[in-house]
């Protein structure tokens, strides 16, 4: 009897451990799609805090910095129909950022991307009310 | 009852792990990437932007975003709407072949287009248009220290958006020497 309950309580825990490991792991994947390597160049997007608002942006970073390797980031509003505003774009000699802010528009979405071959277009989106992959 | 027993550390330990895991991502996983704009270093310029927002254009330490000095200088253009930061090769530190054209790079505030490129030798005077259209914008000129001078021009126009295709348009960008000569041509686009 004693033995039985060791078990179930032994069962518990390891499906509370199990449980522990995948949601931490699912949300660091999550976290780790908007800001990472591909082709040596760094990139992503995220919501700069400032008090209590938040702020989209989208960086690209070539590193190291090839002397005609040019980069470009870029915010979009997207509507319900398909359409989108450009809301701040930058390029530049391996660095570029740039943040707007939310818009009207029910998606955000983000445009990072290098250039001369390091990397081709490039999307990442945040949002869930965004069509598609979060990350194509 | 019993039930809701079971499932009370299960839940707590999940949202545990949810919690420990975004601010493990935030703090620790792009440690070694950019995330979030770069600190500014002094005030350059600051004015009204053609839409009627105010600019500001701020220098960046290139060693902030991982490049080199000799090479680059960086800066920031923030508009009451926008922010922007990138990086601008210095001519002279190219190492290339002589006759190279400069490539000016270009950021896109709302309705403010900012066209950007370091002076190279010899050259005094940046000159924008959008393509047909006669109109051009001349640059304004500000010092950046051992690179020499950061040629800037405002251009204003629509927002772009993919429901007018005539708010995405191309300009010409001369680099005048001196006498009012060109010295190297380049054409820019907006995006989209």
């Amino acid at each position: 009897m004693g033995g039985s309950v060791l078990g179930i309580a032994k069962e518990r825990y390891i499906a509370a451990a199990v449980g522990v490991v995948v949601a931490f792991l699912a949300t660091v994947a999550v976290a780790f799609a908007y800001v990472h390597t591909t082709n040596n160049v760094s990139h992503g997007l995220g919501s700069q805090l400032w008090g209590h608002t938040w702020y989209p942006y989208g960086v690209t970073n070539v590193i190291p910095l090839p002397s005609t390797a040019y980069s470009t980031a870029e915010v979009r509003h997207y509507f319900d129909d398909g359409t989108f505003q450009i809301q701040c774009q930058d390029d530049g000699a391996g660095y570029a950022y740039c943040e707007g802010d939310w818009g009207t528009a029910p998606c955000q979405k983000r445009y990072v991307g290098g250039a001369n071959g390091l990397m081709a277009r490039h999307w990442v989106r945040k949002d869930s009310t965004c069509a598609g992959q979060i990350h194509s | 009852m019993a039930s809701r027993r079971r499932l009370l550390p299960l839940g707590l330990a999940a949202a545990f792990a949810v919690a420990g895991g975004t601010a493990w991502a935030m703090t620790e996983g792009g440690d070694s990437d950019p995330v979030g704009p770069a600190p500014t270093t002094g005030i350059l310029a600051q004015g009204t932007a053609p839409s009627g927002e105010s600019y500001t254009i701020s220098g960046i330490d290139p060693g902030e975003v991982g490049a080199d000095p000799t090479n680059v200088v960086c800066i920031e253009i923030k508009t009451d709407s926008s922010r922007t930061q990138g990086c601008e090769l210095i001519p002279d530190q190219l190492g290339a072949t002589p006759g190279q054209p400069v490539s000016p790079s270009m950021s896109l505030l709302g309705a403010d287009r900012f066209l950007l490129a370091v002076a190279p030798p010899g050259v005094k005077t940046m000159e924008v248009g959008i393509v047909g259209e006669a109109k051009t914008t001349s640059s304004r000129s500000l010092d950046v220290g051992a690179a020499g001078k950061l040629l800037v021009v405002m251009v204003g126009g629509p927002p772009v958006t993919s429901r007018d295709p005539a708010s995405s348009r191309d300009y010409n960008v001369r680099l005048l020497d001196a006498d009012g000569k060109t010295v190297q041509e380049a054409t820019k686009s907006d995006p989209g």
